[in-house]
């Protein structure tokens, strides 16, 4: 907890928030090595510096990135279908982006749902996003998994590395470099999520909330970090470019962290704890208690205590989705909206996250679109 | 029995449901012993393999990979366990060199040989080798290119083999097809000890697998189906066949029932839902087979709507159950074009020639790579716990 005190402090700035519901099919353990110059200049000032700082200096690096493209033109510009020159076909791209529509379509339906509701531009740039993204996370926890060696992440980081300079591998390569050259989109969060792969199958517990919140930011933290550059910033906002990113980056923990909590169950069948350890101990319990999968009283304490934490993390990323553009701004409170009655769910299910699943119903689903419609209308309303 | 007209209706009724069922019972009978024909010649082959019985390498493995449907051929382990497993699978696609490489997750090896989709289609059509000398292990200098497996291909994987010549690759292609297929043996021989240990020491097989397993219905809703199962399916199918045609032709009209609302009479029943009055005077006989036309017709869509969503599921989602993605550096065509710049200084009017062109180094000139999901394998899973890959199981 205390780290997240330390980092809400740091932000500068009204959080805006960001998008990114997109649900994380398996959960990578991380180590604490993070790359990027974060990384170097933390060790240097300050050999022990908490995750959530050096996330923020991500955060920072990104924003920066984004304001001198900023002064250029304007983040939110709505980019008309260009031919593309260049190594790609335009039916073969046409074709590679429905192809991304239909495997986002198969593997995660609420979140695709949430697509439709975005201009066809974004949603394709989003589909590619999530493609890879899903690719990516297969490698470690698909079906190839035991195939998988650090040579196999090299290639795919150096593929990664061909494709943000235009030259993509295979078809659906092609689809997010073509996105790539319509956004100002970065590498670096793709390179995180590499880095969390890596790290993947050495982790199965983690000790404080600092090690599981660079593991969120890793799987989850990144992909909003990928996709502000998509959803774009209304241009009539004054809200730091900072903060944007900050909120979209609380919105991707906000989800880690929210699957964390509706899949205990799920995980300690497979023999892993995604809850600090630390928490648990102050709370009396032990890796045996999840494992037993017994509703007790301290069971429920110490979920009251994770919910409200993620709830903190909801809140953070409210405060800047009203800074997005406004054709955005309806998929991102919609999946918000929705996400966060997962936890409701786990309260209504007495917190026994261990054989229920905790699930919104349709009927539920529907009606947070109205309400998320009506929020979304209200555009930035804070002048600093 | 002279039937009134008043028991069209219930004719035409019991026609609709006497085909349906009848088309049903046929459709789900004909399947399950399709499927429990080539289960048992699977099982067949898995006892003569158990049994020990003599087979040679070469004809197994080589017959094993080639994509030949003609079941008049000596019966092998891979040919039967390809069928066996999903006859869907060897119809939906088309005869394409790539096919082979289905079971290239066998050994992992394989998936770099991929690339020599050329040479495979050459390989294909050769005719059947006879002999084989099984000397495997005469050392080819591409053994020693393969150093690990890697299942993310990058554009400077596809060098390897390039140097060979023809030959010397047909020759590794066929030490390594050997190669797989004795380890196979070994690991079937593992296996048995494995068992052989483990009941020692008392460790319990959970699961026994019974060796004729169910087939899902392609009906919807419809309880999956087995040999026993199936004599259940013809008894009821049987059954409501007779009763309905019993119902038809004798109770009706002997209890003078009619199907329109109130008691009314047909013509009564038409003209009360605003219907057309010459629909009151169709032939009975017209009628009957009308309805039952229309019955077969859509109980036939809904089982092969059924049937078609079911092998999609089974489809890798990423490449669409072909195997391969598009390669984005030639854009599928399997070459590129090389950009030269054309001078105009010289001014001659003669008109620019046709850029060269020189094959995609990222698919070898094939204009497809790799769908790191599948492996190769256009179906959604390709772990080592999945059937298809494991003939002794």
């Amino acid at each position: 907890m205390a780290g997240v005190i330390l980092w809400m402090v740091c932000p500068k700035g009204n959080a805006t928030a960001l998008l990114s519901l997109i649900p994380r099919g398996g959960k990578k353990p991380k180590k604490r090595s993070f790359r990027g110059v974060s990384a170097i200049s933390g060790a240097v000032a300050n050999p022990v510096r908490s995750s959530e700082q050096r996330v923020y200096d991500v955060v920072l690096k990104q924003a920066a990135l984004v304001k001198e493209q900023r002064g250029k033109k304007a983040l939110d510009l709505e980019k008309t279908s260009e031919k593309t020159d260049g190594f790609t076909d335009w039916d073969l791209l046409n074709e590679a982006y429905d192809r991304c529509g239909e495997v986002c379509a198969e593997y995660a339906k609420t979140f695709y749902l949430g697509t439709l509701l975005m201009t066809p531009e974004r949603r394709r740039a989003v589909w590619a996003i999530y493609v890879w993204c899903r690719r990516t996370d297969e490698l470690v926890d698909g079906p190839n998994a035991s195939h998988i060696t650090p040579r196999a992440l090299d290639r795919w980081e150096k593929r990664l590395d061909n494709l943000f300079e235009g030259r993509p591998y295979d078809m659906l390569d092609a689809a997010l470099s073509d996105t790539i050259s319509k956004y100002p989109v970065d590498i670096q969060p793709f390179k995180d999520m590499i880095e969390g792969m890596r790290l993947d199958l050495k982790k199965s517990r983690y000790m404080n909330f600092d090690e599981l919140y660079l593991y969120c930011y890793y799987v989850a933290g990144t992909v909003g970090l990928m996709s502000v550059p998509v959803m774009g910033i209304a241009p009539e906002s004054k809200a730091s470019v900072e903060s944007v990113y900050n909120a979209a980056l609380a919105l991707g923990i906000a989800n880690q962290l929210t699957n964390i909590l509706r899949d205990v169950g799920e995980d300690a069948r497979r023999g892993r704890v995604y809850l600090p350890q630390e928490e648990l101990a102050r709370f009396g319990l032990s890796d045996d208690d999840v494992f037993r999968g017994q509703v007790t009283d301290r069971w429920r304490n110490f979920m009251k205590d994770q919910i409200k934490r993620a709830r903190m993390f909801f809140d953070e990323a409210e405060k800047g989705v009203s800074e997005l553009n406004s054709a955005s701004r309806w998929p991102v409170w919609a999946s918000l909206l929705l996400y966060r009655q997962i936890l409701d769910a786990i309260e209504e299910n007495d917190y026994n996250n261990f054989n229920k699943r905790a699930y919104v119903g349709k009927v539920k689903k529907f009606a947070s679109l109205p309400v998320a419609y009506g929020r979304a209308l209200v555009g930035t309303s804070k002048f600093i | 029995m002279n039937l009134g007209l008043n028991d069209r209706h219930l004719r035409q009724s019991t026609t609709v449901g006497v085909s349906v069922f009848s088309l049903l019972i046929g459709f789900e009978a004909c399947s399950g012993k399709n499927r429990g024909q080539i289960q048992t010649q699977g099982v067949e082959m898995k006892r003569l393999m158990k049994s020990g019985t003599e087979l040679s390498p070469s004809t197994i493995v080589d017959g094993g990979f080639q994509r030949c449907h003609r079941r008049t051929r000596r019966f092998d382990l891979f040919e039967s366990r390809m069928v066996s497993l999903s006859r869907v699978l060897a119809v939906s696609y088309t005869v394409k060199p790539s096919i082979p490489c289905k079971t290239c997750y066998l050994s992992s090896r394989f998936v770099q040989k991929s690339k020599l989709n050329s040479k495979w289609r050459s390989m294909a059509t050769e005719p059947d080798s006879s002999s084989f000398a099984p000397s495997i292990d005469s050392d080819y200098s591409a053994d020693k290119i393969t150093a690990g497996f890697c299942i993310i291909e990058g554009p400077e994987t596809v060098q390897d083999f390039a140097n060979m010549e023809l030959q010397e690759i047909q020759d590794n292609i066929r030490s390594r097809r050997s190669k797989i297929f004795l380890q196979m043996e070994e690991v079937r021989r593992l296996r048995i000890q494995q068992r052989i240990k483990s009941a020692e020491l008392g460790i319990l097989k959970e699961e026994q697998e019974n060796e004729l397993p169910n087939f899902p219905s392609f009906i919807p809703f419809l309880p999956p189906l087995t040999s026993a199962n199936l004599k259940v399916y013809y008894a009821t199918c049987y059954s409501l066949i007779a009763g309905i045609i019993l119902f038809g032709g004798l109770i009706a009209p002997t209890l003078e029932l009619k199907l329109g609302l109130g008691g009314t009479s047909y013509a009564d029943f038409i003209s009360s839902m605003h219907l057309p009055m010459q629909l009151s005077e169709v032939d009975p006989i017209v009628a009957s087979f009308s309805g039952g036309a229309v019955g077969v017709i859509s109980a036939l869509m809904v089982v092969e709507i059924n049937n078609v969503k079911q092998q999609e599921h089974k489809r890798c989602k990423y490449c669409l159950g072909t195997g391969y993605l598009a390669c984005a550096r030639c854009s599928n065509t399997g070459s590129l074009v090389l950009i030269e710049p054309v001078s105009t200084v010289h001014g001659r009017d003669l008109p620019l020639s046709t850029p060269k062109t020189e094959r995609c180094s990222n698919c070898s000139g094939s204009g497809k790579v790799m769908c790191p999901t599948c492996l190769c394998t256009g179906m959604a899973m390709a772990s080592e716990h999945d059937p298809r890959i494991d003939p002794f199981d």
